[in-house]
């Protein structure tokens, strides 16, 4: 009588282990796949890897951006068709942009002001890239580059600056 | 003779109860430490699947561009335009490159 009463509150004890150990297992599981991978960072260095392609090729800038050492305001204008981008979102953000690009020339070592820029997107994301704090993570991602190119033997250093919002679909 | 008997016999069960209860100590003891042993495992794979569910972020400056050899390899896409430029013109090179490399932001 005793025996099966020791052996009945094991059984009961081993019941409520392996339900703790399931429901942990389930738990780590649920967590781990829960999270999205926030790909925001990657998306915004191609979008500089894809401009940067636009506007220099083979070490010169290019031929509709600059002639003869005047830059051309139309192709600010048409930025996303000459680059072939697309900056349309899904359904949900359809009324605010979740991209923006801006693109400063400097001409030789002048870098204090740009003698040109190009622009296009939402620029209210700017304002996301001064707050550098882990705990913002539902700001927008912003990813600066630079490099350098030429036009007709003039030395000209670019910076691009790429914002990538999306928060909703790469931060839990 | 017999009352002597039934004592060392009242005896004998008063030691085996005793053991018994010593031995049902020592099982309990050991289910709790097994219990709580479980416990903090399961709480350390807790606590580093959380971690690792935060740190899902990824990010690339590479770009794999294909050889004619048929391989592939991984160049860092700006640094290689900048370097098609130093071929066109290198003048100021370190203060280019001091410029490109400086922290932006």
């Amino acid at each position: 009588m005793n025996n099966r009463g020791e052996d009945q509150m094991i059984g009961a004890y081993w019941f409520v282990i392996i339900f703790i150990v399931a429901a942990a297992v389930v738990y780590m599981v649920s967590v781990f796949y829960g999270h999205p991978y926030d790909v925001r960072e990657l998306e915004a260095s191609i979008l500089i890897n894809n401009v940067a392609d636009c506007i220099s090729q083979k070490g010169e800038l290019n031929k509709n951006l600059i002639e003869e050492g005047k830059f051309n305001s139309e192709f600010n204008t048409n930025l996303l068709k000459e680059c072939n981008l697309n900056f349309n979102t899904e359904e949900v953000w359809k009324d605010t942009p979740q991209y923006y690009i801006v693109v400063s020339f400097f001409k030789g070592t002048e870098i204090t002001k740009a003698v040109f820029s190009l622009e296009q997107g939402n620029s209210n994301l700017l304002s996301n890239c001064e707050i550098a704090n882990e705990d913002y993570q539902r700001l927008a991602k912003c990813v600066t580059e630079r490099f350098y190119s030429t036009s007709n033997n003039e030395q000209y250093l670019v910076e691009i600056t790429s914002i990538v919002r999306k928060s909703e679909k790469n931060v839990k | 003779m017999n009352s002597t008997w039934w004592r060392l016999q009242v005896l004998l069960g008063r030691v085996k109860k005793m053991l018994n209860k010593k031995a049902q100590i020592s099982d309990t003891l050991t289910w709790i430490v097994a219990t709580i042993v479980i416990i903090v495992i399961i709480v350390i794979f807790i606590y580093f699947t959380s971690a690792l569910a935060k740190a899902k972020t990824i990010e690339a400056k590479t770009k794999a561009i294909s050889l004619s050899d048929g391989s592939s390899q991984e160049v860092n896409w700006l640094k290689e335009k900048t370097s098609l430029a130093y071929k066109i013109n290198k003048q100021n090179k370190d203060f280019i490159e001091g410029w490109i490399n400086e922290k932006v932001g």
